[in-house]
């Protein structure tokens, strides 16, 4: 017998973490971690088992989050080179990873959350795939062209760091 | 390591997993209970609406029987009126023939 409070407790980090990296907001991510469980508790009864309602939950958090990128869409924050510009150049791995999510942040919605379904849930791209219900070569396509951008973007910012500084 | 190794461990790093704030379970559990709250409250007054026009409905056909049963009591009273009238005019008049002496009454003689 599945409970709802066990489910919760299992999974909220990863919709949590996946909506907080996807939004660069705590508090929209609260948000939508808060309506994604409420719908999951609606669908309470449809659900065999904990691995369906984590596939369930793999499914449909990924989606309010492109959802509600796209609703921020134009709420959205300074462009990604004003970013590079703007930053101190990385003195630490912290302020690096924090140059590295604020890219993310900036990429197009569908292509973040592939790339934070891979990089944060280490998801195949054959199961993003199916989540996502597109093609596995559009998930490797987006996957692909979004690794690039951000490492071509953080290698021209790292130009000028001292040796063996580079990521 | 090679440079596509070491970008992809740094995006490892960078998206790994954020833990959320602790207080994040209690607000959905609120949240939740505050929901089953106001959908329960919802089908009490779906249930009470139900109720009352039930109690409506029968409350007017009630009514309206009773309204027609007093009508059929008056005219039945009206009629019984009628009938003891009548039948006093025909004992009346059953006596005043007898009296004039005529045992037989034809009806042709009493139509229009």
């Amino acid at each position: 017998m599945l409970r709802f409070v066990d489910l919760l407790r299992e999974h909220q980090a990863m919709v949590y973490s996946l909506a907080c990296h996807a939004l660069g907001d705590p508090v929209a991510a609260e948000d939508l971690t808060q309506d994604v469980f409420l719908a999951l508790h609606e669908h309470m009864d449809r659900l065999e088992s904990a691995a369906h309602a984590k596939a369930w939950l793999l499914r449909v958090a990924p989606r309010r989050c492109i959802d509600e990128i796209r609703k921020r869409r134009h709420r959205a924050g300074p462009p990604l080179e004003a970013i590079e510009a703007a930053s101190a150049p990385p003195q630490d791995e912290l302020v690096l990873r924090e140059q590295v999510q604020a890219m993310v942040r900036r990429l197009p919605a569908r292509a973040r959350t592939v790339l934070i379904l891979r990089y944060q849930d280490g998801l195949a791209p054959a199961e993003i795939a199916s989540l996502l219900e597109v093609p596995v070569e559009t998930v490797k396509s987006r996957l692909h062209r979004a690794v690039g951008l951000l490492r071509g973007r953080l290698t021209r910012r790292l130009a000028g760091e001292p040796a063996g500084r580079k990521a | 390591m090679t440079d596509r190794d070491r970008f992809e461990k740094l995006l490892s790093e960078s998206l790994r997993r954020i833990q959320p704030p602790p207080n994040l379970e209690g607000r959905i559990l609120r949240s939740l209970r505050r929901r089953q709250a106001v959908n329960r409250n919802f089908w009490i007054r779906v249930a009470a609406a139900v109720v009352l026009t039930i109690t409506v409905w029968f409350g007017l056909r009630w009514r309206d029987e009773r309204r027609r049963e007093q009508q059929a009591l008056e005219i039945r009273q009206k009629l019984e009126l009628a009938l003891r009238i009548a039948n006093d005019k025909l004992a009346e008049a059953d006596r005043e023939l007898n009296r004039i002496g005529v045992r037989e009454v034809r009806f042709e003689e009493v139509g229009p």
